[in-house]
Protein backbone atom coordinates (compact mmCIF):
# COMPACT_ATOMS: atom_id res chain seq x y z
CA UNK A 1 0.00 0.00 0.00
CA UNK A 2 1.77 3.42 -0.87
CA UNK A 3 1.08 6.55 1.21
CA UNK A 4 2.14 9.41 -0.43
CA UNK A 5 0.48 12.68 1.12
CA UNK A 6 -2.07 13.12 3.04
CA UNK A 7 -5.73 12.12 1.50
CA UNK A 8 -8.69 14.64 2.62
CA UNK A 9 -9.64 10.84 4.89
CA UNK A 10 -6.29 10.82 6.54
CA UNK A 11 -7.44 11.07 10.60
CA UNK A 12 -5.07 9.38 12.35
CA UNK A 13 -0.80 10.75 11.22
CA UNK A 14 2.37 9.95 12.39
CA UNK A 15 5.26 11.45 10.98
CA UNK A 16 8.61 9.76 12.12
CA UNK A 17 7.27 9.59 15.82
CA UNK A 18 9.91 8.40 18.39
CA UNK A 19 9.26 7.41 22.03
CA UNK A 20 12.07 7.25 24.76
CA UNK A 21 11.63 6.23 28.03
CA UNK A 22 14.34 7.02 30.36
CA UNK A 23 17.06 6.74 27.05
CA UNK A 24 15.02 3.00 26.22
CA UNK A 25 13.58 3.37 22.59
CA UNK A 26 10.03 2.28 22.86
CA UNK A 27 9.23 3.56 19.77
CA UNK A 28 11.95 4.67 17.09
CA UNK A 29 10.73 6.67 14.26
CA UNK A 30 7.52 5.29 13.12
CA UNK A 31 5.64 6.68 10.41
CA UNK A 32 2.05 6.13 9.34
CA UNK A 33 -1.44 6.92 7.95
CA UNK A 34 -4.39 5.86 8.74
CA UNK A 35 -7.57 6.73 6.66
CA UNK A 36 -10.91 6.80 8.32
CA UNK A 37 -13.15 4.09 8.26
CA UNK A 38 -9.84 1.25 8.47
CA UNK A 39 -10.22 -1.55 11.18
CA UNK A 40 -6.01 -1.55 11.75
CA UNK A 41 -4.28 -4.17 13.99
CA UNK A 42 -1.23 -4.08 14.98
CA UNK A 43 0.56 -7.09 15.53
CA UNK A 44 4.12 -7.71 17.43
CA UNK A 45 5.91 -8.85 20.60
CA UNK A 46 5.50 -8.24 23.73
CA UNK A 47 7.68 -5.13 24.52
CA UNK A 48 7.40 -4.36 20.67
CA UNK A 49 6.26 -0.78 21.70
CA UNK A 50 1.98 -1.58 21.02
CA UNK A 51 1.28 0.09 24.09
CA UNK A 52 3.31 2.95 23.53
CA UNK A 53 1.89 3.76 19.56
CA UNK A 54 -1.74 3.59 21.07
CA UNK A 55 -1.24 5.70 23.71
CA UNK A 56 0.67 8.52 21.22
CA UNK A 57 -2.49 8.41 19.42
CA UNK A 58 -5.08 8.53 22.15
CA UNK A 59 -2.76 11.78 23.72
CA UNK A 60 -1.90 9.71 27.03
CA UNK A 61 1.80 10.05 26.05
CA UNK A 62 3.96 12.53 24.26
CA UNK A 63 6.27 11.79 21.62
CA UNK A 64 10.01 12.21 22.25
CA UNK A 65 10.15 13.23 18.33
CA UNK A 66 8.09 13.44 15.52
CA UNK A 67 4.30 14.57 15.47
CA UNK A 68 1.10 12.94 15.66
CA UNK A 69 -2.03 14.33 13.70
CA UNK A 70 -5.43 14.09 14.39
CA UNK A 71 -7.91 15.20 11.72
CA UNK A 72 -5.02 17.23 10.03
CA UNK A 73 -4.79 19.31 13.54
CA UNK A 74 -1.57 18.23 15.60
CA UNK A 75 -2.51 16.44 18.79
CA UNK A 76 0.25 18.40 20.84
CA UNK A 77 -2.06 21.75 20.01
CA UNK A 78 -4.76 19.81 21.75
CA UNK A 79 -5.63 19.55 25.82
CA UNK A 80 -7.50 17.25 27.45
CA UNK A 81 -11.05 18.12 26.85
CA UNK A 82 -14.20 17.83 24.52
CA UNK A 83 -12.18 18.36 21.34
CA UNK A 84 -9.67 15.54 22.03
CA UNK A 85 -12.97 13.44 23.80
CA UNK A 86 -14.83 13.61 20.23
CA UNK A 87 -11.35 12.46 18.57
CA UNK A 88 -10.17 9.27 19.91
CA UNK A 89 -11.69 7.07 22.84
CA UNK A 90 -9.65 4.37 24.34
CA UNK A 91 -9.55 1.06 25.76
CA UNK A 92 -7.42 -1.28 27.73
CA UNK A 93 -7.15 -5.30 28.16
CA UNK A 94 -7.88 -4.39 32.15
CA UNK A 95 -7.90 -2.35 35.09
CA UNK A 96 -9.09 0.81 33.17
CA UNK A 97 -12.43 0.69 35.22
CA UNK A 98 -12.87 2.70 38.24
CA UNK A 99 -13.87 -0.81 40.02
CA UNK A 100 -15.24 0.73 43.06
CA UNK A 101 -18.24 2.61 40.77
CA UNK A 102 -21.11 1.13 39.32
CA UNK A 103 -22.02 0.31 36.08
CA UNK A 104 -23.35 3.64 35.31
CA UNK A 105 -21.24 5.51 36.38
CA UNK A 106 -18.27 4.06 34.37
CA UNK A 107 -20.37 4.50 31.21
CA UNK A 108 -20.93 7.82 31.87
CA UNK A 109 -17.76 8.84 32.17
CA UNK A 110 -16.87 8.27 28.29
CA UNK A 111 -19.27 11.82 28.58
CA UNK A 112 -17.06 13.31 30.86
CA UNK A 113 -15.31 15.59 28.59
CA UNK A 114 -18.49 17.21 27.14
CA UNK A 115 -20.12 17.69 30.78
CA UNK A 116 -19.42 20.71 33.00
CA UNK A 117 -17.60 20.23 36.14
CA UNK A 118 -21.47 20.81 37.76
CA UNK A 119 -23.22 18.38 35.34
CA UNK A 120 -20.03 15.59 36.35
CA UNK A 121 -20.58 16.16 40.06
CA UNK A 122 -24.09 15.84 39.56
CA UNK A 123 -23.72 12.33 37.52
CA UNK A 124 -22.07 10.64 41.02
CA UNK A 125 -25.20 11.51 42.76
CA UNK A 126 -28.46 10.22 40.17
CA UNK A 127 -27.96 9.34 36.18
CA UNK A 128 -26.95 12.22 33.95
CA UNK A 129 -28.80 11.08 30.29
CA UNK A 130 -30.23 7.99 31.67
CA UNK A 131 -31.64 6.82 28.14
CA UNK A 132 -27.72 7.38 26.24
CA UNK A 133 -26.58 4.87 29.62
CA UNK A 134 -29.11 2.71 29.22
CA UNK A 135 -28.97 1.99 25.35
CA UNK A 136 -25.17 2.15 25.31
CA UNK A 137 -25.51 -1.02 28.16
CA UNK A 138 -28.34 -2.58 26.27
CA UNK A 139 -26.22 -2.18 22.99
CA UNK A 140 -23.15 -4.31 24.64
CA UNK A 141 -25.68 -6.89 25.77
CA UNK A 142 -25.63 -5.67 29.81
CA UNK A 143 -28.45 -4.01 30.38
CA UNK A 144 -29.13 -5.66 33.73
CA UNK A 145 -25.86 -4.61 35.10
CA UNK A 146 -26.60 -0.86 35.58
CA UNK A 147 -26.35 -0.82 39.33
CA UNK A 148 -23.96 -3.24 39.48
CA UNK A 149 -20.70 -2.37 41.39
CA UNK A 150 -18.20 -2.87 38.60
CA UNK A 151 -15.47 -4.66 40.60
CA UNK A 152 -18.16 -7.35 40.56
CA UNK A 153 -18.61 -7.82 37.22
CA UNK A 154 -16.39 -10.93 35.71
CA UNK A 155 -13.51 -9.94 33.19
CA UNK A 156 -15.44 -10.27 29.83
CA UNK A 157 -18.30 -7.92 31.47
CA UNK A 158 -15.94 -5.41 32.06
CA UNK A 159 -14.44 -5.53 28.72
CA UNK A 160 -18.16 -4.86 27.34
CA UNK A 161 -19.14 -1.98 30.20
CA UNK A 162 -15.54 -0.58 28.76
CA UNK A 163 -17.61 -0.72 25.05
CA UNK A 164 -19.83 1.04 26.65
CA UNK A 165 -18.50 4.12 28.03
CA UNK A 166 -16.77 4.18 24.18
CA UNK A 167 -20.14 4.22 22.90
CA UNK A 168 -20.92 6.80 25.36
CA UNK A 169 -18.10 8.49 24.52
CA UNK A 170 -18.68 8.70 20.38
CA UNK A 171 -14.93 9.89 19.78
CA UNK A 172 -14.08 9.38 15.81
CA UNK A 173 -11.71 6.75 16.20
CA UNK A 174 -11.31 3.67 18.85
CA UNK A 175 -7.97 2.87 20.42
CA UNK A 176 -8.32 -0.42 22.29
CA UNK A 177 -5.07 -2.22 23.83
CA UNK A 178 -4.92 -6.06 23.73
CA UNK A 179 -9.01 -5.81 24.11
CA UNK A 180 -9.49 -9.87 24.41
CA UNK A 181 -6.49 -10.56 25.71
CA UNK A 182 -6.87 -12.32 28.85
CA UNK A 183 -10.07 -14.36 27.32
CA UNK A 184 -10.78 -17.54 26.16
CA UNK A 185 -11.18 -18.10 22.62
CA UNK A 186 -15.17 -18.26 22.05
CA UNK A 187 -15.86 -15.49 24.28
CA UNK A 188 -13.12 -13.17 22.82
CA UNK A 189 -14.47 -13.98 19.07
CA UNK A 190 -17.86 -12.37 20.64
CA UNK A 191 -16.24 -9.35 22.04
CA UNK A 192 -14.36 -8.70 19.19
CA UNK A 193 -17.66 -9.23 17.01
CA UNK A 194 -19.26 -6.58 19.15
CA UNK A 195 -16.31 -3.96 19.52
CA UNK A 196 -15.82 -4.07 15.66
CA UNK A 197 -19.75 -3.96 14.69
CA UNK A 198 -19.76 -1.11 17.47
CA UNK A 199 -16.92 0.09 15.67
CA UNK A 200 -18.30 -0.06 11.56
CA UNK A 201 -22.00 0.54 12.20
CA UNK A 202 -21.24 4.31 12.90
CA UNK A 203 -17.89 4.40 10.14
CA UNK A 204 -15.46 4.80 13.00
CA UNK A 205 -11.68 3.87 12.73
CA UNK A 206 -10.12 1.22 14.87
CA UNK A 207 -6.44 0.66 15.97
CA UNK A 208 -6.72 -2.07 18.16
CA UNK A 209 -3.36 -4.39 19.39
CA UNK A 210 -4.01 -8.36 19.02
CA UNK A 211 -1.84 -11.11 19.99
CA UNK A 212 -4.04 -13.78 17.62
CA UNK A 213 -3.19 -13.85 13.69
CA UNK A 214 -7.15 -15.40 13.61
CA UNK A 215 -8.44 -12.06 14.90
CA UNK A 216 -6.47 -10.39 13.08
CA UNK A 217 -7.66 -11.89 9.66
CA UNK A 218 -10.87 -11.90 10.19
CA UNK A 219 -11.57 -8.78 12.14
CA UNK A 220 -8.99 -6.07 10.32
CA UNK A 221 -8.50 -4.42 7.13
CA UNK A 222 -4.78 -3.87 7.75
CA UNK A 223 -2.08 -4.91 9.74
CA UNK A 224 1.12 -3.09 11.26
CA UNK A 225 4.04 -5.30 12.30
CA UNK A 226 5.96 -3.82 15.40
CA UNK A 227 9.73 -5.45 16.59
CA UNK A 228 11.60 -3.24 19.23
CA UNK A 229 9.64 0.05 18.05
CA UNK A 230 10.73 -0.25 14.61
CA UNK A 231 8.00 -0.50 11.51
CA UNK A 232 8.30 -4.47 10.16
CA UNK A 233 5.57 -4.04 7.74
CA UNK A 234 2.17 -2.32 6.98
CA UNK A 235 -0.21 -4.16 4.49
CA UNK A 236 -3.59 -4.70 4.01
CA UNK A 237 -4.46 -8.06 5.87
CA UNK A 238 -4.76 -10.02 2.57
CA UNK A 239 -1.29 -9.82 1.87
CA UNK A 240 -0.08 -10.56 5.70
CA UNK A 241 1.70 -13.80 4.76
CA UNK A 242 2.79 -16.38 7.58
CA UNK A 243 6.17 -15.62 6.17
CA UNK A 244 5.95 -11.94 7.68
CA UNK A 245 3.93 -13.23 10.73
CA UNK A 246 7.43 -15.93 11.44
CA UNK A 247 9.67 -13.23 11.22
CA UNK A 248 7.64 -10.73 13.74
CA UNK A 249 7.36 -13.26 16.82
CA UNK A 250 10.70 -15.03 15.61
CA UNK A 251 12.82 -14.98 18.96
CA UNK A 252 16.38 -14.74 17.31
CA UNK A 253 15.75 -12.89 13.79
CA UNK A 254 17.90 -14.97 10.69
CA UNK A 255 20.75 -12.20 10.74
CA UNK A 256 21.41 -11.16 6.83
CA UNK B 1 32.52 -12.72 23.21
CA UNK B 2 29.11 -11.02 23.26
CA UNK B 3 26.83 -12.01 19.93
CA UNK B 4 26.44 -8.17 18.56
CA UNK B 5 23.05 -7.85 19.57
CA UNK B 6 20.09 -5.84 17.25
CA UNK B 7 18.36 -3.74 19.67
CA UNK B 8 18.02 -0.29 19.77
CA UNK B 9 18.62 0.64 22.88
CA UNK B 10 20.81 3.76 23.22
CA UNK B 11 23.83 3.82 25.25
CA UNK B 12 22.43 6.54 27.70
CA UNK B 13 20.37 3.62 29.21
CA UNK B 14 23.55 1.77 30.94
CA UNK B 15 22.83 2.59 34.42
CA UNK B 16 24.86 4.93 36.68
CA UNK B 17 26.97 2.94 38.85
CA UNK B 18 27.39 5.64 41.56
CA UNK B 19 23.64 6.22 42.74
CA UNK B 20 22.65 2.60 43.51
CA UNK B 21 24.24 2.40 46.90
CA UNK B 22 22.73 6.18 47.94
CA UNK B 23 19.10 5.38 46.49
CA UNK B 24 19.34 1.52 47.77
CA UNK B 25 18.22 -0.03 50.82
CA UNK B 26 21.89 -0.68 52.82
CA UNK B 27 22.09 2.91 52.85
CA UNK B 28 19.13 3.23 54.50
CA UNK B 29 19.38 0.84 57.02
CA UNK B 30 22.94 1.88 57.87
CA UNK B 31 21.66 5.39 58.41
CA UNK B 32 18.48 4.44 60.97
CA UNK B 33 21.05 2.05 62.68
CA UNK B 34 23.56 5.22 63.13
CA UNK B 35 20.35 7.35 64.31
CA UNK B 36 19.28 4.55 67.07
CA UNK B 37 23.04 4.02 68.32
CA UNK B 38 22.50 8.49 68.52
CA UNK B 39 20.04 8.98 69.64
CA UNK B 40 20.21 5.95 72.96
CA UNK B 41 23.61 7.32 73.85
CA UNK B 42 22.46 11.10 73.52
CA UNK B 43 19.77 10.45 76.24
CA UNK B 44 21.54 10.96 79.66
CA UNK B 45 19.85 8.34 81.82
CA UNK B 46 21.15 9.52 85.23
CA UNK B 47 22.39 6.82 87.69
CA UNK B 48 18.71 4.07 87.43
CA UNK B 49 16.16 4.76 85.08
CA UNK B 50 13.41 4.40 87.90
CA UNK B 51 13.65 7.08 91.16
CA UNK B 52 14.04 4.77 94.04
CA UNK B 53 11.40 6.81 96.19
CA UNK B 54 8.97 6.07 93.63
CA UNK B 55 8.58 2.84 94.19
CA UNK B 56 6.53 3.19 97.14
CA UNK B 57 3.81 5.11 95.53
CA UNK B 58 4.07 2.90 92.39
CA UNK B 59 2.77 -0.74 94.83
CA UNK B 60 0.13 1.86 96.14
CA UNK B 61 -1.09 2.34 92.81
CA UNK B 62 -1.17 -1.16 91.27
CA UNK B 63 -2.91 -2.51 94.78
CA UNK B 64 -5.86 0.21 94.20
CA UNK B 65 -6.03 -1.60 90.31
CA UNK B 66 -8.23 -4.47 91.89
CA UNK B 67 -10.48 -1.93 93.95
CA UNK B 68 -11.58 0.66 91.49
CA UNK B 69 -14.09 2.98 93.34
CA UNK B 70 -17.63 1.86 92.08
CA UNK B 71 -19.96 3.42 93.90
CA UNK B 72 -23.28 4.86 92.04
CA UNK B 73 -21.79 8.41 92.28
CA UNK B 74 -18.75 8.25 90.79
CA UNK B 75 -19.86 6.08 88.03
CA UNK B 76 -22.30 8.85 86.97
CA UNK B 77 -19.31 11.27 86.90
CA UNK B 78 -17.49 8.68 84.99
CA UNK B 79 -20.00 8.34 82.49
CA UNK B 80 -20.95 12.17 82.34
CA UNK B 81 -16.44 12.50 81.59
CA UNK B 82 -16.46 9.82 79.09
CA UNK B 83 -19.29 11.11 77.38
CA UNK B 84 -17.50 14.39 77.24
CA UNK B 85 -14.56 12.77 75.92
CA UNK B 86 -16.47 11.21 72.75
CA UNK B 87 -18.03 14.77 72.27
CA UNK B 88 -14.77 16.14 72.21
CA UNK B 89 -13.00 13.48 69.70
CA UNK B 90 -16.06 13.24 67.61
CA UNK B 91 -16.02 17.19 66.93
CA UNK B 92 -12.39 16.94 66.62
CA UNK B 93 -11.83 14.50 64.18
CA UNK B 94 -15.07 15.66 61.94
CA UNK B 95 -13.33 19.23 61.86
CA UNK B 96 -10.12 17.66 61.17
CA UNK B 97 -11.17 15.71 58.02
CA UNK B 98 -13.08 19.06 56.80
CA UNK B 99 -9.36 20.80 57.12
CA UNK B 100 -7.65 17.89 55.98
CA UNK B 101 -9.22 16.47 53.06
CA UNK B 102 -9.14 19.89 51.26
CA UNK B 103 -5.35 20.17 52.23
CA UNK B 104 -4.47 16.82 51.83
CA UNK B 105 -6.10 17.10 47.87
CA UNK B 106 -3.90 20.21 47.44
CA UNK B 107 -0.84 18.29 49.10
CA UNK B 108 -1.11 15.13 46.40
CA UNK B 109 -0.73 17.62 43.85
CA UNK B 110 -3.18 15.79 41.66
CA UNK B 111 -5.16 18.73 40.51
CA UNK B 112 -2.21 20.64 38.82
CA UNK B 113 -0.38 18.97 35.28
CA UNK B 114 2.36 21.49 35.01
CA UNK B 115 4.96 21.24 37.05
CA UNK B 116 5.62 24.69 37.03
CA UNK B 117 2.62 24.88 39.63
CA UNK B 118 2.49 21.20 40.80
CA UNK B 119 6.20 20.91 42.53
CA UNK B 120 5.61 24.41 44.65
CA UNK B 121 2.11 23.58 45.16
CA UNK B 122 2.96 20.23 47.06
CA UNK B 123 5.98 21.57 48.79
CA UNK B 124 4.02 24.44 50.06
CA UNK B 125 1.04 22.54 51.33
CA UNK B 126 3.01 19.09 52.69
CA UNK B 127 5.61 22.10 54.45
CA UNK B 128 1.66 23.42 55.78
CA UNK B 129 0.50 20.20 56.86
CA UNK B 130 3.70 19.12 58.32
CA UNK B 131 3.94 22.06 61.09
CA UNK B 132 0.32 21.37 61.99
CA UNK B 133 1.26 17.82 63.40
CA UNK B 134 4.79 18.65 64.20
CA UNK B 135 2.89 20.58 67.19
CA UNK B 136 1.29 18.29 69.52
CA UNK B 137 -2.33 18.51 70.47
CA UNK B 138 -1.46 19.38 74.47
CA UNK B 139 0.99 22.19 73.10
CA UNK B 140 -2.18 23.46 70.70
CA UNK B 141 -4.71 22.86 74.15
CA UNK B 142 -2.58 25.65 75.81
CA UNK B 143 -1.97 27.49 73.03
CA UNK B 144 -5.88 27.84 73.16
CA UNK B 145 -7.03 27.73 76.35
CA UNK B 146 -4.62 30.80 76.75
CA UNK B 147 -6.31 32.57 73.21
CA UNK B 148 -10.25 31.67 73.99
CA UNK B 149 -10.09 30.31 77.33
CA UNK B 150 -11.31 26.90 78.71
CA UNK B 151 -14.45 26.25 76.11
CA UNK B 152 -14.85 23.49 74.29
CA UNK B 153 -13.47 25.18 71.45
CA UNK B 154 -10.17 25.04 72.71
CA UNK B 155 -10.04 21.33 73.08
CA UNK B 156 -11.99 20.42 69.58
CA UNK B 157 -9.54 23.09 67.79
CA UNK B 158 -6.49 21.84 69.81
CA UNK B 159 -7.44 18.31 68.77
CA UNK B 160 -8.15 19.08 64.68
CA UNK B 161 -5.24 21.05 64.10
CA UNK B 162 -2.78 18.33 64.37
CA UNK B 163 -4.91 15.83 63.48
CA UNK B 164 -6.05 17.34 60.12
CA UNK B 165 -1.70 18.06 59.53
CA UNK B 166 -1.93 13.40 60.21
CA UNK B 167 -5.10 12.69 58.38
CA UNK B 168 -4.12 15.17 55.25
CA UNK B 169 -0.60 13.54 54.87
CA UNK B 170 -2.25 10.84 54.69
CA UNK B 171 -4.87 11.30 52.37
CA UNK B 172 -2.74 12.49 50.74
CA UNK B 173 -0.38 9.77 49.81
CA UNK B 174 -3.84 7.44 49.49
CA UNK B 175 -4.44 9.83 46.34
CA UNK B 176 -1.37 9.30 44.88
CA UNK B 177 -1.12 5.52 45.39
CA UNK B 178 -4.63 4.77 43.66
CA UNK B 179 -3.71 2.80 40.54
CA UNK B 180 -3.02 4.90 37.05
CA UNK B 181 -5.13 2.80 34.42
CA UNK B 182 -8.58 3.84 35.20
CA UNK B 183 -7.26 7.78 35.66
CA UNK B 184 -5.68 7.31 31.98
CA UNK B 185 -8.76 6.05 30.43
CA UNK B 186 -10.95 8.95 32.31
CA UNK B 187 -8.53 11.27 30.94
CA UNK B 188 -8.70 9.58 27.69
CA UNK B 189 -12.70 10.52 27.46
CA UNK B 190 -11.49 13.87 28.09
CA UNK B 191 -11.66 14.78 31.60
CA UNK B 192 -10.20 17.62 33.65
CA UNK B 193 -8.07 16.28 36.40
CA UNK B 194 -10.88 17.75 38.93
CA UNK B 195 -13.36 15.30 36.99
CA UNK B 196 -10.54 12.56 37.07
CA UNK B 197 -10.40 13.43 41.23
CA UNK B 198 -13.99 12.73 41.31
CA UNK B 199 -14.40 9.82 38.87
CA UNK B 200 -11.41 8.28 39.85
CA UNK B 201 -9.12 9.28 42.38
CA UNK B 202 -11.68 10.13 45.04
CA UNK B 203 -14.13 6.59 44.70
CA UNK B 204 -11.07 4.89 44.86
CA UNK B 205 -9.00 6.22 47.49
CA UNK B 206 -12.06 6.08 49.94
CA UNK B 207 -12.07 3.02 51.56
CA UNK B 208 -8.64 3.21 52.56
CA UNK B 209 -9.07 6.88 53.69
CA UNK B 210 -12.55 5.88 55.37
CA UNK B 211 -10.03 2.87 57.44
CA UNK B 212 -7.32 5.02 57.92
CA UNK B 213 -9.67 8.11 59.58
CA UNK B 214 -11.64 5.46 61.97
CA UNK B 215 -8.22 4.11 62.92
CA UNK B 216 -7.23 7.27 63.52
CA UNK B 217 -10.37 8.20 65.75
CA UNK B 218 -9.74 5.42 68.43
CA UNK B 219 -5.98 7.85 68.65
CA UNK B 220 -8.37 10.94 69.15
CA UNK B 221 -10.39 9.35 71.95
CA UNK B 222 -7.19 8.48 73.51
CA UNK B 223 -5.98 12.52 72.56
CA UNK B 224 -9.29 13.66 73.91
CA UNK B 225 -8.53 12.43 77.32
CA UNK B 226 -5.43 13.70 77.66
CA UNK B 227 -6.81 17.23 76.56
CA UNK B 228 -8.47 17.03 80.25
CA UNK B 229 -5.35 17.16 81.92
CA UNK B 230 -5.05 21.04 80.61
CA UNK B 231 -8.34 21.63 81.96
CA UNK B 232 -11.08 21.53 79.94
CA UNK B 233 -13.04 18.40 81.36
CA UNK B 234 -13.40 14.62 80.44
CA UNK B 235 -11.98 11.96 81.51
CA UNK B 236 -8.36 13.22 81.55
CA UNK B 237 -9.47 15.92 84.41
CA UNK B 238 -11.60 13.58 86.19
CA UNK B 239 -8.17 11.63 86.47
CA UNK B 240 -6.01 14.98 86.85
CA UNK B 241 -7.88 15.50 89.88
CA UNK B 242 -8.18 11.80 91.45
CA UNK B 243 -4.12 11.59 91.31
CA UNK B 244 -3.80 15.12 92.78
CA UNK B 245 -6.11 13.66 95.97
CA UNK B 246 -3.98 10.58 95.80
CA UNK B 247 -7.59 8.68 95.49
CA UNK B 248 -5.88 5.80 93.20
CA UNK B 249 -9.32 4.01 93.44
CA UNK B 250 -10.91 6.52 91.61
CA UNK B 251 -8.15 6.90 89.09
CA UNK B 252 -8.64 3.09 88.37
CA UNK B 253 -12.46 3.03 87.70
CA UNK B 254 -11.40 6.20 85.29
CA UNK B 255 -8.66 4.15 83.97
CA UNK B 256 -10.89 0.82 82.97
CA UNK B 257 -13.24 3.35 81.74
CA UNK B 258 -10.81 5.14 79.00
CA UNK B 259 -9.57 1.71 78.33
CA UNK B 260 -13.30 -0.04 78.14
CA UNK B 261 -13.64 3.36 76.01
CA UNK B 262 -11.19 2.40 73.22
CA UNK B 263 -12.11 -1.06 72.88
CA UNK B 264 -15.13 -0.02 72.16
CA UNK B 265 -14.12 2.29 69.55
CA UNK B 266 -11.52 -0.19 68.77
CA UNK B 267 -14.26 -2.68 67.74
CA UNK B 268 -16.57 -0.76 66.17
CA UNK B 269 -13.86 0.70 63.92
CA UNK B 270 -12.32 -2.53 62.82
CA UNK B 271 -16.05 -3.57 61.73
CA UNK B 272 -16.67 -0.71 59.62
CA UNK B 273 -13.18 -0.76 58.31
CA UNK B 274 -13.59 -4.64 57.58
CA UNK B 275 -16.89 -3.70 56.16
CA UNK B 276 -15.31 -0.97 53.85
CA UNK B 277 -12.20 -3.23 52.34
CA UNK B 278 -14.70 -6.47 51.66
N1 LIG C 1 6.05 4.04 31.28
C1 LIG C 1 7.15 3.40 30.86
N2 LIG C 1 8.35 3.59 31.46
C2 LIG C 1 9.45 2.97 31.04
N3 LIG C 1 9.50 2.11 30.03
C3 LIG C 1 8.34 1.85 29.39
C4 LIG C 1 7.12 2.47 29.76
N4 LIG C 1 6.14 2.02 28.94
C5 LIG C 1 6.74 1.17 28.09
N5 LIG C 1 8.06 1.05 28.35
C6 LIG C 1 9.01 0.22 27.60
O1 LIG C 1 8.83 0.47 26.24
C7 LIG C 1 8.89 -0.72 25.50
C8 LIG C 1 7.61 -0.92 24.71
O2 LIG C 1 6.55 -1.16 25.61
P1 LIG C 1 5.04 -1.35 25.18
O3 LIG C 1 4.64 -0.26 24.28
O4 LIG C 1 4.24 -1.52 26.42
O5 LIG C 1 5.09 -2.73 24.38
P2 LIG C 1 3.91 -3.75 24.04
O6 LIG C 1 2.62 -3.07 24.32
O7 LIG C 1 4.12 -4.08 22.62
O8 LIG C 1 4.13 -4.93 24.90
C9 LIG C 1 9.14 -1.84 26.49
O9 LIG C 1 10.52 -2.11 26.47
C10 LIG C 1 8.72 -1.25 27.80
O10 LIG C 1 9.49 -1.79 28.83
MG1 LIG D 1 1.18 -3.68 25.74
Amino acid sequence: MAHNGSSPTTIVRLESVSKRYNGTAALASVSLQIREGERVAVLGPSGSGKTTLLHLVAGIERPSEGHVQLAGQPLSSMSAGPRLAELVGMMHQQLDLVPHLSVKHNVQAGRLGRWSLWKSLLSLVSLRESEMVERALERVGIPEKLHERTSHLSGGEQQRVAMARLLAQQSRVVLADEPVASLDPARAEDLMDLLVSIVTESGKTLIASVHSTHLTRKYFSRAVGLREGTLEFDLPVEQLTDEALKRLYDIAPSLP
Amino acid sequence: MRPSSASTTSPQASRNPRGDFFRGRGFLTLLLVAALLWSLTSLSWGSSPVHPGGLGSIGQFFQAAIRPDLSAEFLGLVVGSAWKTVAYAVAGICLAVGLGLPLGILASGVLARSPRVKVPGIAGFRFLLGAMRAVHELIWAWFFVAAVGLSPAAAIFALAIPYAGILGRIYADILNDVPDEPLRALRASGASEIKVLLYGRLPMALPDMLSYTFYRFECAIRSAAIMGFVGVGGLGMQIQLSLADLYFDEVWTLLYALVALVLLVDLWSSWVRRYLTS
